[in-house]
């Protein structure tokens, strides 16, 4: 565990999802992985105003997104983050995607996906590569 | 622009010194009345002791002398007070009127700004759109004619031809906005004239005759030759069509301006004894996409480019003409005291791939298959990913050596710079290379790294199998992002 605390330590994670149960469990994951910092967010809109009650707070920097929700999808919620933010590491979650939405995902500067379901040891890679690209951001920063 | 921040600054100087002279003025107008009370006084003291004065009518004096003292003081303060009024005055009128002509300069300069841009736009629009539609239409044909082998060539090299132009054309458009990279090596000013030499056999008729005047080829400046040797290209042309049937021009190099041994600048002038610029055309000859060439004969970009491309080295360029004579372009390089480096031959080195592995990362899902069909079609391995998210992955998930990534520099989230980076540490022995066609970004997140190997965008095959086969056999191991 505290291996883990080290290696995410500096990860702040929004969990974006309108199921209650995966939301759960999802956190229990994080929270396995040594992940402290954790908001979740029941849909898109909520999603939305959250981060812009913390917005220069540096309290998230990275969001995992479930693509299918019904208010707003995840595609929806990734557009409007990048309007304010084009930086920001977005996963999305996804069960099946199709090859438009996947496409325009993309344009819209999606970092990467995890496809549903996904074990501890998916999770822990995925969190690893969004942990480099900070470092790396970190590093090079003026 | 020069001349307009020359004018700028004249008017300002010249407010300055008006206002300056009048407080001066002022100050001694208030001092001669000072001395001149002084000396009323003293006159009156003066010849009462030694009684100039009648006594008995010494009274009468006192009053009129009195008398005289009021009217000169009320009238001074009258002229002083009046003189302030008229100082603030026009000192506000001149602040208004340096204000209005301020307003329009800028106006001014905010239309000749969209005038540029629109004409800019224009002109990229057009030649664009007559290559969109090369390629189209015989595109179009080929797709119609799949059994004529004919005419599927005739239409492939058609296609081939103006994507080279294309090419071309925003190759000179980043040279004029700064935005090419360029290869900057130290090299003599013998080996660049010996390069221009020998691209002007292919350019002069005989009927031009050209000279070269090389006052020491050893002198050296920091420069990209074969942006140098297209510059000078570029005004030879020019030099060439100035001249109707036929002429001379001579290139010369001058060391201007010494400190200690070295020189402070090299000049190279291109003279031709053509018809000279007017005036009118002098003042636009470096705006992109203004020619006075006939539509099919000059873009309008070869002056421009030249101009962004000196400007680029840190130089600067100098133009004088004479209509009937001829015209002289002048062109400062800052001198080297750096060793000059030698040129690789290329030619020498097997472009085929030898089954090594390389990690493809590009943003632009066209271009990422494109390249990854070529570097297969070189015999290398090939993973690709089409962003720094995906290519860790494949970084974390490879067990396998990767011997090279090659990369966009460009890309949303990570820059191509920070992925390779990001690299270092698990792929310590990995070589890099970089590809983009405009690194503003890359210079903003702290440069392309020293000895970055870099190439251009659009890269053509063979280029690319030369630069990946001397990257790969290079001897020297990049810990990090070289």
């Amino acid at each position: 565990m505290s291996g883990n605390q080290k290696e995410f330590g500096q990860i702040k994670v929004l969990v974006v999802e309108d199921d209650q149960h995966t939301t759960l469990l999802i956190k229990r994951m994080l929270l396995d992985l040594g992940v402290v910092n954790i908001f979740e967010a029941n849909g898109g809109p909520e999603a939305l105003r959250l981060l812009e009650s913390l917005e220069g707070q540096d309290l998230v920097n990275v969001v995992l997104c479930d693509w299918k929700m019904p208010d707003m999808s995840g595609l929806d919620v990734l557009k409007q983050i990048r309007t304010r933010d084009p930086d920001m590491p977005f996963l999305m979650i996804t069960g099946v995607a199709d090859v438009d939405s996947v496409i325009e995902a993309k344009a819209y500067s999606v970092t990467g996906y995890i496809k549903k379901p996904f074990s501890m040891e998916i999770l822990r890679k995925k969190l690893r590569i969004v942990q480099r690209i900070l470092d790396a951001r970190a590093n090079s920063a003026p | 622009m020069k001349t307009a921040s020359v004018v700028h600054s004249s008017l300002i100087s010249g407010f300055g010194r008006v206002t300056g002279d009048w407080a001066l003025r002022d100050l001694l107008f208030s001092l001669l009345l000072a001395v001149l009370f002084a000396l009323l006084a003293m006159g009156g003291v003066i010849l009462e002791a030694f009684d100039v004065i009648d006594t008995k009518r010494i009274e009468i004096w006192r009053n009129a002398y009195n008398g005289v003292i009021l009217v000169l003081a009320i009238g001074s303060v009258g002229v002083a007070y009046q003189r302030w009024c008229y100082n603030r005055k026009e000192i506000e009128r001149r602040t208004a009127a340096e204000e209005d002509r301020d307003s329009l300069r800028k106006q001014l300069t905010q239309v000749q700004k969209m005038k540029a841009i629109g004409e800019l736009a224009g002109g990229i629009a057009h030649d664009f759109n007559n290559l969109l539609m090369v390629i189209d239409g015989f595109g179009r044909r080929a797709s119609a004619n799949l059994d004529n082998r004919a005419i599927q060539e005739e239409c492939l090299n058609q296609i081939l031809s103006a994507g080279e132009r294309g090419a071309a054309l925003t190759r000179q458009l980043l040279v004029f906005s700064r935005r090419q990279v360029m290869e900057k090596r130290v090299v003599t000013v013998g080996r660049l004239i010996e390069g221009v030499q020998g691209l002007l056999g292919h350019t002069l008729p005989e009927q031009f005759e050209i000279r070269f005047d090389i006052e020491d080829p050893s002198h050296k400046i920091e420069t990209d030759p074969n942006e140098f040797i297209q510059a000078i290209l570029n005004l030879v042309i020019n030099a060439r069509d100035a001249m109707t049937n036929s002429g001379r021009i001579v290139i010369s190099t001058k060391e201007v301006g010494t400190d200690g041994d070295a020189p402070d600048w090299i000049r190279f002038d291109i003279r031709d004894t053509g018809h000279g610029i007017d005036k009118a055309t002098m003042q636009r000859i470096f705006e992109p996409f203004f020619t006075t060439k006939g539509r099919d004969q000059g873009t309008g970009l070869g002056l421009a480019m030249v101009y962004g491309f000196v400007q680029g080295n840190g130089g600067r360029i100098e133009v004088s003409s004479a209509l009937g004579e001829g015209t002289d372009f002048s062109l400062y390089f800052p001198a080297s005291t750096n060793t000059p480096v030698q040129f690789v031959k290329t030619g020498e080195v097997e472009l085929r791939g030898k089954g090594e592995t390389i990690l493809l990362v590009e943003d632009n899902e066209a271009l990422l298959n494109l390249v990854k069909v070529q570097l297969e079609e070189l015999g290398y391995n090939v993973m690709s990913a089409s962003g720094a998210f995906w290519a860790l992955e494949i970084d974390e998930d490879y067990e396998g050596s990767i011997d090279l990534l090659l990369t966009d520099v460009i890309m949303p989230g990570m820059s191509g710079i920070e992925l390779v980076n990001a690299m270092a540490e698990s792929r310590p022995d990995m070589k890099a290379i970089f590809m983009s066609g405009y690194t503003d970004e890359a210079k903003k997140t702290g440069n392309l790294p020293e000895g970055a190997s870099f190439l251009q965008k659009p890269v053509k095959f063979n280029h690319l199998a030369t630069v990946l086969r001397e990257k790969i056999e290079e001897n020297t191991q990049c810990r990090k992002a070289c």
